[in-house]
C-alpha cells in the first residue's frame, strides 16, 4: 500500500528555508523562481535579489549544468547526486548536486537540491597550484601563523595559531596583540617590534607568554618580521609562534631541582666549615685544663722520684704515672680534634729541623710497650741505623704514633714489626702487623678523614688518625700508603725525601 | 677466702687502676685484655668469680660477644656482670648492669658490692 501523501501546507516553505541542503526552483527559461538561504550563500547575489536571476548568476558553480537541466524538461527525469568542484575562493569544496521535476496544475519547473560538501579530497589532489600550496601549508602547519595587516590591522591566522592562542581572528582583530602577551613581557616585546618597524632589524625572536582566552598562560616561541610595500612602507606583519610551554615547565623544573641542590650544597658547605670552627673552640677548651693537668702531674712524679725506693712512693708513683699517660692520651685526642680543623683550613704548619726517624721509631714504640704488652702484642724494632732528614719532630712522632696505636688496634693480638731504612734520596718508616687486613678497594679510603671502616665494637676511634698521617707526610713532601690484603695483615709505609730541604 | 673479681678491659691503665682500688677493699683481682682472653681465664682460673667487670668495646671479643659466651655456658651464666660503657650510642644488653665511664672509686665500690651481694 502506498502511503498517504503528507501536505506540508504552510510549512513547507519554513522547511526549505531551514534546510541545510541549498534548494532551487527553476522555471522553463532556467531562472530562479525561489532558492533557500543555504543556496543563495553558495553565490554572490544576496537572497533578495535572486529571484529572476539565470541560475548561473545565483550559484556560478553550476553554470555548466544548462543542458542538464533542460534535459530534466524534455525527459521528465530526475539526475542524482551529480559531483562538481565547489570553485569560489576556497577550491576545494564539492557540491553534490541533484535536479527533478516539479508539476503542478499550471505550471513546471525543475528543483535542485545542492549539497555542499568540505574539505574530503586527500592532500595531493587538493594541490593544483603553488597559491594552494602555500594555502595548504599555512592552514596545515604545526607552528601558529598570524599575519597582521598593517594598513587595516586585519588578522589572518592559521588553526595551529588559533589553538595557541584560544581566540578568532575577529577576535584577535579587536584585542590586539597587547590583549593577548602577558603584562611582564609586553615592553621587551614593543620594544623589539618599534625597532622592526623602524627598520632596524629584519626580525626578531623572542620567547614570551601569552596570555590565552579563558586566562591561561602559554610560553611561545615568536619570530616576528616584516614585508614592506614598493614605498618601503610595512604592509605585512608575520608572526610566527612555537608553543614552547611544556618545554619552559620542563626547564623551571630542572631550575628548581638545580637551585634546591645548590642550596644543599651550600648548607653542607656550610655544615662542614660550622663543624671546623666547633672542632678547633672545642679542642682549645679542652687544652685548657690540660695545661695545669700536665704541670702539676709532672711537678708530682718529680717529687715521688725522689723519695723512691720507698715503698709507699714506689706505688704513688706507679698511679701518678698512669695519670701521666692518660693525660698525653687526652693531649693526642684534643691534638687530633685540633688538626682537623686547622688541616681542613689549610693551616698545617711544619717547623723544620735536623731529626732521626730511627730514633723517632723507636721511641714512639717505647711509649706504647706497655699497651702492647697488656693487648698481647710483640713489638719488633729494626731501627738501629741513623735515618736524618730535615722534618718536624713533633709531626713525625703524631705519624709514628697513629701507624703504632693502629697496628695495636687491628693488629689481632698478632707480631708488629716496626722498621726504618734510607736510600740516597728516600728514609722510608714501615709499620706492618698480620691482622685482618684490609681489602684492595679500601685501600684508598682509610685515609680519607672519619673514615672507619671496621667495626664500631671493636675499634673504637675517630676515624681521623691516617687522615692525619696523610696531611702531615703530605706536608713534609712524602708519601704514605697502605700494603694489605684482606687475611694477611697491613704494611703502612712512609716515604720522606731525605735531602735538606 | 677473698672475692674474686674478673676485669676485662683493653685499656692497660683502666686495669691496673681497678686492680689496685679493687684489692685495696680486699678482693681477689684477676684480668683480661679482651673477651676471647676472658673466656680462657675462666677457664682456667676453674672455681667461677664472684663478678666480672666488662668493657664493651674492645678488640678480638668484644663486651656483648663476651655476655652472649656467658649466657651460653651453663657453669658461668649465673655469674654477676657489670657492664662499662663509655658510649651512650652503643647499647649493653637490657637487663645488665651498667656503671658509667668515667666512674670515681665510690661509685666503683658500690656496684661492685651490690653485685657481689646478690
Amino acid at each position: 500500500m502506498r502511503p498517504e501523501p503528507v501536505h506540508f501546507g504552510a510549512h513547507a516553505s519554513a522547511l526549505v528555508n531551514a534546510s541545510p541542503v541549498g534548494q532551487l526552483l527553476l522555471d522553463r527559461e532556467l531562472r530562479v523562481v525561489a532558492a533557500n538561504p543555504v543556496a543563495a550563500a553558495l553565490g554572490p547575489l544576496a537572497q533578495s535579489s535572486v529571484i529572476g536571476r539565470p541560475f548561473g548568476d545565483v550559484v556560478p558553480q553550476l553554470s555548466q549544468l544548462g543542458g542538464v537541466f533542460r534535459g530534466v524538461f524534455e525527459t521528465n527525469l530526475p539526475f542524482l547526486n551529480l559531483e562538481l568542484p565547489g570553485g569560489g575562493p576556497e577550491q576545494r569544496r564539492r557540491l553534490i548536486v541533484s535536479g527533478f521535476p516539479v508539476t503542478d496544475p499550471e505550471h513546471r519547473f525543475v528543483g535542485v537540491t545542492i549539497v555542499d560538501l568540505p574539505d574530503s579530497e586527500p592532500i595531493d589532489s587538493m594541490v593544483r597550484d603553488r597559491d594552494e600550496l602555500f594555502r595548504v601549508a599555512f592552514e596545515r602547519a604545526a607552528i601558529g601563523m598570524l599575519v597582521l595587516d598593517w594598513s587595516n590591522h586585519g588578522v589572518r591566522m592559521n588553526p595551529a595559531a588559533e589553538r595557541l592562542y584560544g581566540y578568532t581572528p575577529a577576535e584577535m582583530e579587536r584585542i590586539g596583540i597587547q590583549g593577548i602577551t602577558h603584562p611582564d613581557d609586553w615592553a621587551v616585546d614593543l620594544e623589539q617590534f618599534s625597532r622592526l618597524m623602524a627598520g632596524e632589524i629584519d626580525h626578531y625572536q623572542l620567547a614570551k607568554r601569552y596570555v590565552r582566552k579563558g586566562g591561561d598562560i602559554v610560553w611561545g616561541d615568536l619570530v616576528v618580521s616584516v614585508a614592506r610595500d614598493a614605498g618601503g612602507q610595512p604592509k605585512l606583519i608575520i608572526s610566527m609562534v612555537q608553543d614552547i610551554t611544556e618545554r619552559k615547565r620542563a626547564e623551571a623544573e630542572r631550575d628548581q631541582l638545580l637551585a634546591e641542590r645548590t642550596q644543599l650544597l651550600q648548607q653542607a658547605q656550610e655544615g662542614v666549615r660550622v663543624r671546623d670552627v666547633f672542632l678547633a673552640m672545642a679542642a682549645h677548651e679542652l687544652k685548657t685544663p690540660l695545661t695545669p693537668l700536665r704541670m702539676e702531674i709532672e711537678g708530682m712524679l718529680a717529687a715521688t722520684q725522689a723519695s723512691l725506693p720507698d715503698a709507699a712512693a714506689e706505688r704513688t708513683h706507679q698511679r701518678l704515672s698512669r695519670v701521666e699517660r692518660q693525660i698525653t692520651r687526652l693531649e693526642r685526642l684534643v691534638g687530633d680534634l685540633l688538626d682537623v680543623s686547622s688541616m681542613a683550613a689549610g693551616r698545617l704548619e711544619v717547623v723544620r729541623e735536623r731529626v732521626n726517624l730511627a730514633e723517632v721509631a723507636r721511641e714512639v714504640v717505647a711509649r706504647h710497650h706497655q699497651q702492647a704488652q697488656w693487648s698481647g702484642y710483640e713489638i719488633t724494632t729494626r731501627a738501629d741505623a741513623p735515618v736524618f732528614g730535615w722534618w718536624d719532630r713533633a709531626r713525625l712522632e703524631q705519624v709514628a704514633t697513629n701507624l703504632i696505636s693502629n697496628a695495636l688496634k687491628f693488629g689481632g693480638g698478632k707480631p708488629i714489626e716496626v722498621a726504618t731504612e734510607s736510600t740516597p734520596t728516600l728514609a722510608r718508616l714501615t709499620v706492618r702487623d698480620h691482622g685482618v687486613g684490609i681489602p684492595a678497594e679500601l685501600h684508598e679510603r682509610v685515609f680519607e678523614k672519619f673514615e672507619r671502616i671496621h667495626s664500631d665494637r671493636k675499634h673504637p676511634g675517630l676515624g681521623l688518625g691516617l687522615w692525619i698521617c696523610r696531611q702531615l707526610v703530605t706536608a713534609l713532601g712524602g708519601q704514605v700508603r697502605v700494603e694489605s690484603a684482606p687475611g694477611s695483615g697491613s704494611t703502612f709505609v712512609v716515604e720522606l725525601p731525605c735531602g735538606e730541604a | 677466702m677473698a672475692q674474686v673479681i674478673l676485669v676485662v678491659d683493653d685499656d692497660a691503665d683502666i686495669v691496673e687502676s681497678m686492680r689496685d682500688f679493687l684489692e685495696c677493699e680486699g678482693y681477689a683481682v684477676e684480668v683480661a685484655s679482651n673477651g676471647h682472653d676472658a673466656l680462657t681465664m675462666l677457664e682456667r682460673i676453674g672455681e667461677p668469680p664472684s663478678l666480672i667487670l666488662i668493657d664493651l668495646l674492645m678488640p678480638i671479643m668484644d663486651g656483648n660477644e663476651l655476655l652472649a659466651e656467658l649466657a651460653r655456658r651453663p657453669s658461668l651464666a649465673a655469674i654477676p656482670v657489670v657492664v662499662m660503657s663509655a658510649a651512650s650510642t652503643i647499647a649493653a644488653p637490657p637487663g645488665v648492669v651498667v656503671i658509667q665511664k668515667p666512674f670515681g672509686i665510690k661509685a666503683l665500690y658500690d656496684v661492685v658490692k651490690h653485685a657481689c651481694a646478690r
